[in-house]
């Protein structure tokens, strides 16, 4: 063997190699970005649906409905502080009966779109599911994402990437570090644990940017995905981190706080616009939406609708900042996206493109019960046509829209918003492929304490033909799970809720269970009630049971999550509970379900 | 601060002789410890010598939350299974070249343990299983506390302390029928 002091040269000499060569990739990685940048935006004027790498603003859920007033009632949360009503298409804006918080929790629920991996990816709330259309049909793929794949996620070889643990303050989303999933493995994993506030996240070759902060001041970093290299490409004056980044040509689209910059790969800031209040881009233009509607006005990049004001587009050149035009909204309800040369708006439930500096509509979607405007995934649009609604389940056809037109491409499975987690329409299948295929075995079982449970809705029964008969509070309610030889036992009250909520009592045996589950998938489910509930007689007397737990733990470690599902079938009901824990509180929805 | 992390940050403060003091350190012994993955000396060196570039390159990646020979051993770890991974296929070694490699890790031995007694312990080591190989060169050889050796290992204490309890069982049963 040498000796030590030829090693350390040996050493010096491999340190050397590699700053030199770090020193390199730095600079070809960031002339690579733009270089990249500017040939597939050359291809994309040739091929725009499918090559423009633009990712888009967030959008908002928007529907109306077809009459001048409000004719349509959707509620897509079992919970009734949750509905989520469309209404007025003059105003365009989804009323709510909860108030501010839900009306946040609407603008910030997200929708995103992107493509990867031959599919188009999209979710229609801010908890998944994730669902994607693969060519042939669109499949309902996974639970939920943890967080944060509502904004601006982007696909990279086999990866979604997105900025990680999201929080609203303000009317901001302010997010830390960026995770990135795997769809074949359900897995999330950290790629920059913490760094500053990530507002959102594109990638171009093996080049991503974000927006993030440092020092209080916004700055646009880049990650080198092959090296994991970060590289600070530009500061920004004023705002923070949580900011929305977009490609636009050979330069990024940035609205930071209400402000819109150009930023050059080699850093160079153009101040382009002030009070923007969304922004989303094309090859070579910026589009700036101002809003002076309202209290919506104040969100940065997340879209609003029109609330009693107006709002406006105005169209600059990307390269000279130019304003090129200007178009004053007219009654549609504007969805901040573009589409070519185009923006999607909805008016009377239908989706319109407007070219937003002759002022000319086309009619892209005629309206079923309303269109839900999805986002743009790899330059394709995304909207959902509803057509029906099931106890706070929503269906749909989904179209994806070109500029060479509109491409039917099926049906959605049942979604919806908010709290509801479980919606059958085609039941039987349904509850077979949920409850056999998406079991997953618990992951840190016994780290799980619930202290508190309770429930939030009270339960409806219908007869086959869809009447409602009744709708009665479920009052308590003891569940006792079996597991092989073991047992849980699971209280639920309808009076205790949140703040007053009491510890349930033998929640579960985390010995017995972990090793049960172990063991066992599907579960044999056994019911016991306090006496006298019909509810549950009626259940006791003609059902058949089936239901799952599955166990699983928030990617960044930060809380445990519970789902257990009992299904009961009878011959015209398919009950759900659905109860689920975050942080040790337990929270239990309950849907009757009319079988199909 | 251990010695190490000392001499690192004096490294950072723009000291450079501290980068042969923490190869006079860590560097025998992290071959020593990679050649348990790999059982090949020459590629141990070549990860190792990877491992302690980085180090210096990238500066700021260690953040002294644990000893730096921890952190290095760590690295060591996942850059030999990132080695193994890589190697396709394992080389036919010809006989001599197998007997200079004996002859080269006999001398790292040397130079790596001091105590005769304990020369002896390394070959039979060699026999246990991966996990518990590890755990008794970390904790035994090194000389490191459990709750680093469960860092480089990615174990909880708990799983350290079981490993080592029955590498002892093993390393009397088959020492004992020797």
């Amino acid at each position: 063997m040498k000796s030590i002091t030829e090693y350390t040269d040996d050493l010096m000499i491999r340190i050397n190699e590699k700053e030199k060569l770090r020193s390199k990739k730095r600079r070809a990685a960031l002339s690579a970005a733009a270089v990249l940048s500017i040939c597939v935006t050359v291809t994309a004027a040739a091929v725009p649906v499918l090559v423009r790498p633009v990712k888009t603003p967030v959008q908002i859920p928007v529907g109306t409905a077809e009459g001048s007033d409000v004719s349509i009632t959707a509620e897509l949360a079992v919970d009734k502080s949750d509905k989520f009503v469309l209404t007025d298409p003059d105003y365009g804006y989804a009323e709510n009966a909860g108030g501010d918080a839900i009306s946040n929790r609407l603008l910030f629920s997200g929708l995103t779109a992107f493509t990867g991996g031959g599919k188009t990816y999209f979710s229609l709330n801010e908890d998944g599911p994730i669902y994607y259309f693969d060519g042939e049909s669109v499949i309902k793929f996974t639970g939920r994402f943890s967080n944060g794949v509502y904004f601006g996620a982007a696909y990279h070889d086999g990866y979604v990437y997105m900025p990680a643990t999201s929080e609203v303050i303000c009317g901001d989303v302010r997010t830390n570090g960026i995770s990135r999933y795997n769809p074949e493995t359900r897995k999330t994993e950290s790629v920059i644990a913490s760094d500053g506030a990530v507002g959102s996240v594109v990638i171009i070759g093996n080049s991503m940017f974000y927006t993030s902060q440092k020092s209080g001041k916004p700055v646009i970093r880049m990650c080198d995905l092959e090296s994991g290299t970060i590289y600070t490409v530009a500061s920004l004056p004023s705002g923070d981190g949580a900011a929305w980044i977009s490609f636009c040509g050979d330069r990024l689209a940035v609205l930071c706080g209400r402000v819109l910059y150009t930023v050059t790969f080699d850093g160079t800031v153009a101040k382009i616009a002030e009070d923007v209040s969304a922004m989303t881009s094309g090859k070579d233009k910026i589009y700036a939406y101002r809003g002076t509607a309202g209290q919506y006005a104040q969100y940065n990049w997340v879209s609003y609708l029109r609330r009693g004001g107006t709002d406006s587009v105005d169209v600059y050149s990307a390269l000279t900042g130019e304003k090129l035009g200007e178009y004053e909204n007219d009654g549609y309800v504007l969805a901040f996206d573009v589409l070519g040369q185009r923006i999607p708006a909805i008016k009377n439930g239908s989706l319109f493109l407007i070219d937003p500096l002759s002022g000319e509509a086309e009619k892209m979607i005629e309206s079923g019960s309303g269109v839900f405007f999805i986002g743009n995934a790899g330059g394709n649009l995304l909207a959902v046509n509803v057509t029906g609604y099931y106890n706070g389940a929503a269906t749909g056809d989904m179209y994806l829209i070109s500029d060479s037109g509109v491409v039917f491409t099926g049906k959605m499975p049942s979604f919806s918003s908010g709290h509801v987690k479980v919606n059958f329409t085609d039941a039987d299948k349904a509850c077979e492929e949920y409850l056999y295929e998406k079991i997953e075995l618990p992951i840190e079982f016994d780290r799980l304490s619930v202290t508190e449970i309770y429930c939030h809705d009270s339960v409806h029964f219908y007869t086959g033909s869809g009447e409602e008969l009744r709708e009665r509070e479920m009052g308590n309610v003891y569940i006792t799970a079996y597991l092989g030889e073991k047992q849980i036992n699971i209280s639920v009250s309808q009076e205790k809720r949140t703040s007053d909520a009491v510890p349930g009592e033998n929640f579960y045996d985390p010995e017995g269970m972990e090793s049960a589950l172990l063991k066992t998938e599907t579960l044999p489910i056994k019911i016991e009630m306090n006496s006298g509930t019909e509810f549950w007689d009626l259940i006791r007397q003609s059902g058949k049971f089936r239901g799952m737990i599955r166990w699983y733990e928030d990617p960044n470690g930060v809380t445990e999550l519970c789902e257990i599902k009992l299904i009961c079938e009878t011959d015209n009901y398919i009950t759900v509970v659905h109860i689920e824990s975050e942080s040790g509180n337990m929270d239990a929805a309950i849907s009757l379900l009319r079988l199909g | 601060m251990d010695k190490c992390a000392q001499c690192y940050r004096r490294f950072l403060d723009g000291d450079e002789s501290a980068v042969g003091e923490i190869m006079d350190e860590l560097f025998f012994k992290l071959v020593l410890f990679v050649d348990r993955y790999l059982h090949d000396v020459h590629a141990s060196e070549d990860v190792a010598l990877d491992v302690m570039s980085d180090l210096f390159v990238y500066k700021r990646r260690y953040n002294f939350s644990v000893s730096l020979k921890t952190y290095v051993f760590m690295l060591g770890k996942s850059r030999a299974i990132d080695h193994l991974r890589h190697r396709k296929a394992l080389n036919a070694a010809v006989i001599e070249e197998a007997e200079d490699l004996a002859d080269e890790r006999g001398d790292l031995i040397g130079k790596v343990i001091a105590d005769e007694r304990k020369r002896e312990l390394y070959g039979a080591v060699g026999r246990l299983p991966e996990d518990m190989r590890t755990a008794v060169h970390l904790v035994y050889f090194e000389e490191m506390t459990y709750d680093e050796a469960a860092k480089v290992m990615k174990k909880s204490r708990k799983q350290i302390d079981n490993l080592l309890y029955r590498a002892k069982k093993e390393l009397r049963k088959s020492m004992g029928e020797s």
